[in-house]
């Protein structure tokens, strides 16, 4: 007996102590995460935002829509496949999930709601104009997507908005931000932390306008008064070259411009020059800077144009569009011309003569080369919508811009290849939705699960 | 065996009486078999813990109190006796050898030996041998094929690749999947680390080389056992670790030997490595495009050009790329030499040499043993350049510093590493660039050692010579493999030191007190280098990374052993357990080599740095109780109480019991003895396991940025001079709980004809609920994941097996053992919404976890199809009034199917011993139906036009499907919006380069045409050994010469048309299945020679 007792005493102590040294191991302050901070600052914040943007706007955003538009051909590799318009949910992931919506976009939401709250205006116009720029981005490709409901802490289901709220939406933030752009003060303000306009928040003011007449001008075949917003909105938008909105890249490799990654790097040769746009631009000053022919045998046509598997030459971008530190353009000073041109167009022809003729310099101008005259000698008579869009395609080369044109204006005049997969066999449209939506925001997706490349968006009336 | 022994000598703990009058007992132990002294044999008074060793003669002398009957005799291998004393002061006892089967003692959870016919679960256990006998670099791939319920995957044949375990599938989604590794009672870490940018994540795992898991330190020579705990009531008490099982592995410890000094052990052994099995590749077609040739100068990638036997050189001296002139077809009037076809693969590969040297020494005496091992594996890879080397040097003792306490203690330090192998999808992968090579252009430009010679992969100026020639910069873009061996190294070098010390004191009769503290900490540095010019970086990197984990495991264990009645045994344990891991990454890169081939972090213009840091603890406090009535009806209950700091307070501790029980009928009175019916044992056990979360799961937090976009590396900050940080993609969460798992089993286990035919069953079930993992969710929602307990699992499935002493004599011995294994995965539920969890791989071909299909099922891209899923065929001979060129082809889907689950539906094991003598015949054949693999290395290569199946390019075909039914010329759909079709297809067309390069390829078509049911039945081991008889040593200082030939693969029969498809690309990780340009894997003949001394 006295054996068990001494037995019973031994365990009872043995697990008082056990027990004692368990809670003092425990410290729960070890699941702070020693690798990343749980609050930064605005100027900490800003950079990756202007940066991924810029990353997207030029890479994914950017490729298979010139491939469309026939500025480039895919000849090997997933590509050959963007060349006849095999483009699927999956192609798309990358750029709406990483690039945008979780990306730039959700840090855009965070500085936006936190700037209200702490009156750090100057940061609250830049955020809302880069936001404008993203959503308008998006919803020209994609059509309705979330975005009143998106980017809310434990909402993990945001609801679809039409693409015409979202206009109507988009139009008032650019409005409120430039209000905020003006105001005297401001808590915090950027500065060198701005890649794109250093702090100068009068260019950021003008960016602006310019992307409100952008915008505009999108929803000409569906807002009566778009042409007059436009044409009001681009009298302060940019006024010369040097206030382009564009995103800087560095010759360190984590800061190479995303073509020249893709091109020179990662996935050489699996897209070359398309045959079209070398074909335009074959008698244009402008070629050896558009276009380079090295490798590319004289006697055969540059680019390969949208038919795989023939072996001809090849001609590649040039080097001012694919160098390591070659800046991505969002929007430029030669597209504000070229707005303006479309806009007046039909109420001033003489208006938009001008406009074309100093779009035409400016995007000239940009390389450091003189207009041919021929080029700049528009008149009232002689202006074409035809003519503007030719030449918005060539000065927003790689920008899906030029997709959104298209679709607006049937312009450029592209010939699909004859082995298209579109249902139709037309050009696409717009962009398939990714596949994250599908699997992971299926009911409010419902409605759009039937889309295709081939359907349009709301904009984009016949 | 000792450990049984004092345990059965605490059993009569309470019929122990006062010492009244002692008497002395001494005797002789030997050995039944040839009469032999036996040297450290236990002798245990019954019901005391009066004991003592027999010394090098065998000789024991004992103090018997008054009132013992029984003297408990023991010894390794032999079969335990017990002898009455009846008044003799000297008893002799002769040693039978052990009955193999279920007399033997297995070491279960926490060390606990248990006599194996009273477990109440089933355990498998692996010997020394037969992790030696066909030595692997990895110990894990020796589990291969031996033990139930258990599946090892090699990622590759490369020397030093990884290989992933599971044990009755995989019960986390996202989490990990092994099992825990113990050795020694030390959890010891079995992670794999990448390398590579870790912004990358599990990208890594698809490109870079071939990483070890950390269980390739272990050395098999110091191994004595290795026992698999399968289910939750086995590994219940190791905690929340032990969720997938757990691997245990008993070190061998020193022995005390005849003469009293001890035993050395020298081992030898070379093997040689060959490929098994690659793809098959046309020959018949030069590079180029539509027929035409396009040669390296033009940078096409095709090997869509003219048929070879068109082809020729003509002659002249000034084509860098090839000596004999420029290819030009036969009208053409400067063909001179007759073009024949170059072998670019069956001429890169070698044959691998591993040398494999172990000593090892283990003595002792009655206080103390003590045992050391010195190994040194040293391998040359199959491909060229790459090497692995290990170095273990073990030493471990015991000794008693008193009657009550024993100290003990082991030491193992490891360095191993060497130089890896750029591999996958990675432009400058050696396989990607091999295979993709066209007949035309030859890797080793002529010469007869171009791994060895500049000139075969370099031109004078230094720039590489490959076949889609060179960017204007002069890199490549695929890297001639040649180069890649040369100009682009890893290597990794890892120090490692795996330890314990302990002591146990024996506080009062029947009540022990132990204690272990030990530690595993590897340093693992690695440095690697793309050269300037090379494909996957033209400008050249240089990689430093860092890796070093550290564990500390405490555990403290009471224990006290006693009995209710005569026939009622318990014994109960009661521990404390404290663990944590430290884990630390350092990672840097810099880029731009700017002095060619000079490697050296100052030598870059710019850097990447990154850090990464993991730490968590847990406690525990754990009990055990067995308890025995008379052998017949055996019950343990267990029970762990832990705390964990990865889980929100509040959530973070958590309870889970088991219970295991057993029926051994031969106990019963009137079945003992039975001489058809052996031993039989109804088993079953029920338990709860859970597990916590991974570290960092509970909070949101900003993240150092960068942004990719699928193609490209992309950007990274510090960026143009700033810093740059981004909002977590992935959403914490602060409302976590544990997870658990609910598991049951049950079996029965048979011999049969005096323990000669055994039989085993067991049916299991495991059900996970609560699984922790991050969720994907729409981004719209500004986050691409979001942590949660989300998922349930479920796990079922049989385990059988069997075994036959077909002749058992004394000279001829032939046995046959078979084990089978049939586990089905259902993932029960995803979080709500949520149909499916990416796990791995690329684009068009992902394995997922998705709701009601098995975990790790393979996903990926189709042809359009019809109601009943036959492939539809496009009957539209125009569309839009334009002929239309899809026209008798099929269409590809925007939709994504589901091939299958990458996991068997079942393996088989079958082994056979034959020996007589000295001789030795061992074989393993290994069986596995069913389970897919993606072959996107055949999907790229038909692309390419370098498959063999593409020799039939230009021939005509129908293709098998079904007709689009038309209706003014446009599809008609169903009410599910499936195309309906009428009638087999009939339209012929031509099989040529546009359908190979288009929808019949891996790039552009769907991934379906490339998925492959995985089947084989491969001969996994064989070998012969012979050992000298002793008569012819006798005399000699020798004790002992074994002699041993084997092999490894030496026949594989599988339907699949790659490399060998034991394979993965992304080597010990859960998304298994993927094969794109993987390494081969090996087949080796090892011959090896061992002396006792």
């Amino acid at each position: 007996m006295k054996n068990t007792k001494f037995k019973i005493f031994i365990g009872a102590i043995s697990i008082l102590f056990m027990l004692s040294s368990c809670e003092k191991w425990i410290d729960t302050d070890l699941n702070v995460d020693p690798n990343n901070p749980a609050k930064v600052n605005y100027n900490l914040v800003l950079p990756t935002i202007e940066a991924g943007l810029g990353y997207q706007y030029g890479g994914d955003l950017s490729r298979p829509v010139a491939i469309w538009m026939q500025q480039f051909a895919g000849v090997g590799n997933q590509p050959i496949a963007f060349d006849v318009y095999n483009f699927t949910q999956s192609d798309v992931n990358n750029v709406w999930v990483w690039g945008m919506y979780a990306g730039p976009m959700m840090d855009l939401k965070r500085m936006i709601v936190s700037a209200k709250q702490d009156s750090s205006y100057h940061y609250l116009g830049v955020a809302q104009v880069l936001m404008a720029f993203s959503v308008a981005t998006m919803t020209d490709l994609f059509g309705d997507i979330p975005f009143s409901d998106a980017w809310i802490e434990n909402n993990l289901t945001p609801k679809y908005d039409s693409q015409q709220a979202i206009y109507d939406s988009l139009f008032k933030m650019i409005d409120d931000a430039i209000v905020n752009l003006n105001k005297p003060k401001s808590l915090y303000s950027p500065g060198d932390d701005d890649i794109i306009y250093k702090g100068d928040l009068d260019k950021w003011t003008k960016a602006a306008y310019t992307l409100k007449a952008r915008l505009a001008l999108h929803l000409a075949k569906v807002k009566s008064d778009a042409y007059q917003i436009a044409l009001d909105a681009i009298a302060n938008g940019f006024t010369g070259n040097d206030e382009d909105m564009q995103v800087l890249f560095g010759t360190n490799q984590n800061e190479w411009n995303p073509a020249y990654q893709y091109f020179m790097n990662d996935r050489p040769y699996d897209i070359v020059m398309g045959a079209f746009f070398v074909d335009t631009l074959r008698n244009d000053p402008r070629f050896n800077i558009y276009v380079d022919t090295t490798g590319a045998s004289e006697d055969e046509a540059y680019g390969h144009g949208a038919h795989p598997g023939q072996a001809d030459g090849f001609a590649y971008p040039g080097a001012t569009f694919i160098s390591q530190n070659s800046p991505v353009t969002l929007m430029s000073f030669a597209e504000a011309k070229f707005i303006e041109a479309e806009a007046a167009l039909s109420s001033d022809p003489a208006r938009a003569a001008n406009a074309y003729n100093d779009g035409v310099s400016a995007a000239f101008a940009k390389y450091g080369l003189s207009a041919p005259a021929a080029l700049t000698s528009e008149t009232a008579a002689s202006i074409t919508l035809a003519k503007i869009i030719m030449q918005k395609y060539i000065a927003l080369f790689m920008n899906p811009e030029t997709f959104t044109d298209y679709r607006r204006t049937g312009y450029p005049n592209l010939t699909p290849p004859s082995n298209a997969l579109t249902i139709d066999k037309k050009l696409p449209r717009r962009w398939p939705y990714p596949t994250s939506e599908r699997l992971y925001n299926s009911k409010n997706f419902e409605p759009y699960k039937n889309i295709t490349i081939s359907d349009r968006v709301w904009w984009d009336k016949e | 065996m000792k450990k049984l022994t004092l345990l059965m000598a605490f059993l009569h703990a309470f019929a122990f009486t006062m010492l009244s009058q002692e008497v002395q007992v001494k005797g002789r132990v030997t050995s039944a078999e040839d009469g032999s002294a036996l040297p450290g044999a236990s002798v245990v008074v019954k019901g005391t813990n009066t004991a003592t060793v027999t010394d090098p003669e065998g000789n024991y002398s004992i103090r018997v109190p008054a009132g013992a009957t029984t003297l408990v005799v023991s010894f390794i291998g032999m079969k335990t006796q017990e002898v009455e004393i009846a008044g003799q002061t000297t008893i002799n006892i002769a040693m039978q050898p052990e009955v193999i089967g279920m007399e033997e003692v297995v070491v279960t959870a926490l060390g606990i030996s248990k006599e194996r016919k009273t477990i109440g679960y089933a355990v498998q256990d692996v010997k020394s041998e037969d992790l030696t006998r066909v030595p692997n670099l990895n110990m894990i791939n020796s589990l291969n094929g031996r033990v139930a319920g258990l599946q090892v995957t090699s990622a590759s044949g490369v020397a030093g690749s990884s290989s992933y375990i599971t044990i009755r599938g995989a019960n986390s989604i996202t989490g990990n999947n092994q099992p825990l590794f113990v050795v020694d009672g030390i959890p010891i870490d079995n992670s794999m680390n990448a390398s590579g940018n870790p912004d990358n994540g599990s990208n890594n795992l698809l490109e870079g080389v071939a990483y070890s898991n950390r269980a390739i330190d272990l050395n098999p020579e110091d191994i004595e056992s290795v026992t698999v705990l399968k289910g939750g009531a086995a590994s219940a008490l190791y905690g929340i670790r032990a969720a997938n099982g757990v691997i245990i592995i008993t070190t061998k410890k020193g022995k005390a030997s005849k003469e009293g000094f001890g035993t050395i052990d020298v081992s030898s052994s070379v093997a040689f490595d060959q490929v098994n099995k690659l793809p098959e590749l046309q020959n018949k077609f030069v590079q180029g495009q539509g027929g035409k040739y396009l040669g390296p100068e033009t940078r096409n990638r095709y090997s869509w050009g003219p048929k070879a036997d068109t082809m020729y050189w003509d002659g002249s001296t000034n084509n860098k790329y090839d000596k004999h002139g420029f290819l030009v077809g036969a009208s053409d009037p400067n063909a001179k030499i007759k073009f024949t076809p170059y072998d670019n693969l069956n001429n890169f590969f070698q044959t691998g040499i591993t040398y494999n040297n172990s000593v090892s020494f283990s003595g002792g005496n009655e206080n103390s043993s003590f045992y050391a091992n010195l190994t040194n594996l040293s391998t040359t890879g199959i491909v060229p350049k790459n090497t692995f080397d290990k170095t273990s040097i073990k030493i471990s003792g015991e000794t008693k510093v008193s009657q009550k306490i024993t100290i003990e203690g082991s030491a193992n330090y490891i360095k191993s590493g060497g130089n890896r192998i750029q591999q996958g999808s990675n432009l400058s992968g050696v396989m990607l660039g091999l295979l993709r090579t066209p007949i035309s252009f030859d890797n080793s430009n002529g010469y007869s050692d171009p791994a060895n010679t500049p000139e075969a992969y370099m031109f004078p100026d230094g720039t590489p010579r490959s076949y889609r020639g060179q960017l204007p910069d002069g890199s490549a873009i695929y890297d001639n493999p040649y180069w890649t061996v040369n100009k682009n190294k890893f290597k990794d070098d890892v120090d490692r030191l795996i330890g314990y010390v302990g002591f146990k004191y024996n506080i009062v009769q029947g009540v022990n007190i132990s204690y272990k503290l030990g530690t595993d900490y590897t340093s693992d540095k690695r440095f690697g280098y793309f050269a300037k010019y090379s494909g996957a970086n033209g400008a050249g990197q240089i990689q430093k990374d860092n890796h070093n984990t550290h564990i500390i495991n405490s555990d403290l264990i009471l224990t006290i052993t006693s009995k209710i009645s005569d026939d009622i045994n318990y014994n109960l344990l009661v521990g404390n357990n404290l663990y944590q891991e430290k884990y630390e990454q350092s990672y840097i890169e810099g880029n731009g080599i700017a002095q060619v081939d000079f490697y050296h972090l100052s030598n870059v213009s710019s850097y990447v740095i990154r850090q990464n840091i993991q730490k968590f603890r847990t406690a525990a406090l754990y009990a055990n109780a067995d308890f025995s009535y008379k052998s017949f009806l055996n019950l343990t209950l267990t029970g762990r109480e832990e705390w964990s700091t990865t889980l929100p307070k509040g959530n973070n501790a958590f309870f889970f019991p088991s219970a295991s029980m057993s029926i051994v009928f031969t106990e019963l009175e009137g079945l003992k003895n039975n001489p058809t019916l052996s031993f039989a044992k109804l088993r079953a056990s029920i338990a709860k396991t859970a597990n916590d979360a991974p570290v960092y799961y509970t909070s949101s937090t900003y993240a150092q940025a960068n942004y990719g976009d699928g193609w490209t590396a992309g950007i990274s900050f510090p960026y143009l001079g700033l810093t740059g940080y981004s909002w977590g993609n992935t959403a914490g969460n602060p409302n976590l709980k544990p997870e658990f798992t609910q598991s049951i089993e049950g079996g029965i286990d048979v011999r049969l004809i005096k323990n000669r035919v055994g039989f085993s069953f067991t049916y299991f079930r495991n059900k996970s609920t609560d699984l922790i993992l991050t969720v994907p969710v729409a981004a719209s929602s500004g986050y691409v994941e979001v942590a949660m307990n989300a998922a349930s699992m479920e796990n079922k499935g049989v385990e059988i097996t069997a075994d036959v002493d077909i002749i058992k004599s004394q000279d001829l011995r032939w046995n046959l053992g078979v084990n089978y294994s049939k586990i089905n995965n259902k993932v029960l539920s995803l979080a709500e919404g949520v149909e499916n969890v990416f796990l791995g791989g690329f684009e068009g071909a992902q394995v997922r976890a998705v709701k009601g299909y098995s975990y790790g099922s393979l996903f990926g891209t189709v042809f359009v199809k019809d109601a009943k899923g036959n492939i539809v065929i496009d009957s539209r001979p125009t569309v839009n009034g334009e002929p239309n060129e899809n026209y008798g082809y099929p269409m590809m889907s925007d939709k994504e199917e589901a091939f299958g689950s990458t996991l068997p539906d079942w393996t088989a094991g079958i082994n056979t011993t034959l020996s007589f003598r000295g001789f030795s015949l061992y074989a393993l054949l290994d069986i596995r139906q069913g389970g897919v693999m993606w072959n996107g290395t055949r999907g790229a290569l038909v692309s390419f036009g370098m498959a063999k199946e593409t020799e039939d390019r230009g021939t005509q075909t129908i293709f098998k499907g079904k007709l689009a039914k038309l209706e003014g010329g446009e599809f008609v759909y169903d009410g599910n919006g499936n195309i309906i079709t009428e009638g087999d297809n009939n339209i012929q067309v031509v099989k040529g380069e546009s359908w190979y390069n288009g929808l019949g390829g891996g790039f552009a078509g769907p991934s379906e045409q490339f998925t492959e049911k995985i089947n084989w039945i491969r001969l996994r081991e064989v070998s012969v050994s012979y050992s000298i008889p002793q008569s012819l040593l006798k005399g000699s200082f020798v004790k002992g010469i074994t002699l041993t030939a084997s092999g490894k693969n030496l026949w594989l029969k599988t339907s699949y048309k790659g490399i060998d498809p034991e394979t993965n690309l992304m080597g010990a990780y859960n998304a298994q299945g993927i094969d794109y340009f993987n390494m081969p894997n090996t087949r080796s003949y090892v011959f090896g020679v061992k002396f006792s001394f």
